[in-house]
């Protein structure tokens, strides 16, 4: 199919009760989901078992850079969400910059993630400096990690999308759907990381 | 009002986002635990149900994920109050 223009204006809204995307993406979000429940699960209740260690620890990262992460999450997974509802109104390259936009958003995300680091390798803290700090940089990498991961699965589908790769227009609204609810559970992890990290007292 | 739920559930999670960081930084007591881990259900409930559009799926799918975010929510409460 050589045309990037999809209608999917009659496929929109669902009239019954329906999986947003490929049912096999949404295996692999769970799967990403119970990972994270053990590691946000476990990090917890070392929060709760070394309070002394984990306050002191907090005291060292930098909670400008998480409120700054979460906003910038946050947008990308409007923008995400915005490309894919326009996209099924009718407004088949609004998919494309809003994935585009949100992978851009992913990119601030990790350059301030990685500046952070570089503060907290210089000022002497690593893995093994102790509890907190394995925790910290095990969890924020891996999801680090996936914010990666989100955002090549997000410009692969906008780049498939804008130059029409996909047979029809349902597998293009699923590849479009399966992307963002990678994307948005991502920012979902990260909505319940960032208190533990940086907002609880 | 429709066609800008987007837009007002956005500014509703930065709203509540800087809300729960303002708070957290500023006040020192056991029940800012509580206001933000109510804050992080509610932003983290309306991802669901708004940006990932489960509130149109299939229930299974809906009150598996949003589960998942009770028993994380739960357990940071239990751990840390």
């Amino acid at each position: 199919m050589n045309s990037p223009e999809y209608s999917l204006t009659d496929l929109s809204p669902p009239q019954t009760a329906r999986i947003p995307g490929d049912l096999a993406m949404w295996c692999f979000i769970l799967a990403e989901l119970l990972a994270f429940l053990l590691l946000l699960g476990s990090m917890a209740f070392a929060r709760g078992h070394w309070e002394q260690m984990f306050s002191a620890g907090i005291a060292t990262l930098h909670p400008e850079a998480g409120l700054i992460n979460t906003l910038i999450l946050l947008s990308g997974s409007y923008f995400a969400a915005r490309g894919v509802r326009l996209s099924a109104q009718g407004q088949p390259r609004a998919l494309g910059r809003g994935f585009s936009l949100a992978a851009l958003c992913g990119l601030g995300y990790v350059a301030i993630k990685l500046s952070e680091y570089a503060l907290l390798f210089g000022a002497g803290y690593n893995l093994r400096t102790d509890t907190f700090y394995f925790f910290y940089f095990f969890t924020t990498f891996f999801h680090m990690a996936h914010v990666l991961i989100g955002m090549v699965i997000l410009l692969v589908v906008a780049r498939r999308y804008r130059t029409g790769q996909y047979p029809n227009a349902d597998k293009a609204r699923m590849a479009g759907e399966s992307a963002a609810s990678y994307w948005h559970m991502v920012d979902l992890v990260w909505l319940v990381l960032f208190p533990l990290l940086y907002v609880l007292p | 009002m429709k066609t800008h739920a987007l837009e007002i559930g956005l500014a509703g999670l930065v709203l509540l986002t800087l809300a729960a960081w303002l708070t957290g930084q500023n006040v020192n007591a056991s029940w800012v635990i509580g206001c933000v881990l109510a804050a992080t259900f509610i932003k983290g409930q309306w991802l669901i149900d708004e940006f990932m559009e489960l509130r149109h799926a299939p229930a299974w799918l809906r009150w598996v994920v949003s589960g998942w975010l009770v028993l994380i929510v739960g357990m940071t409460a239990l751990f840390n109050m």
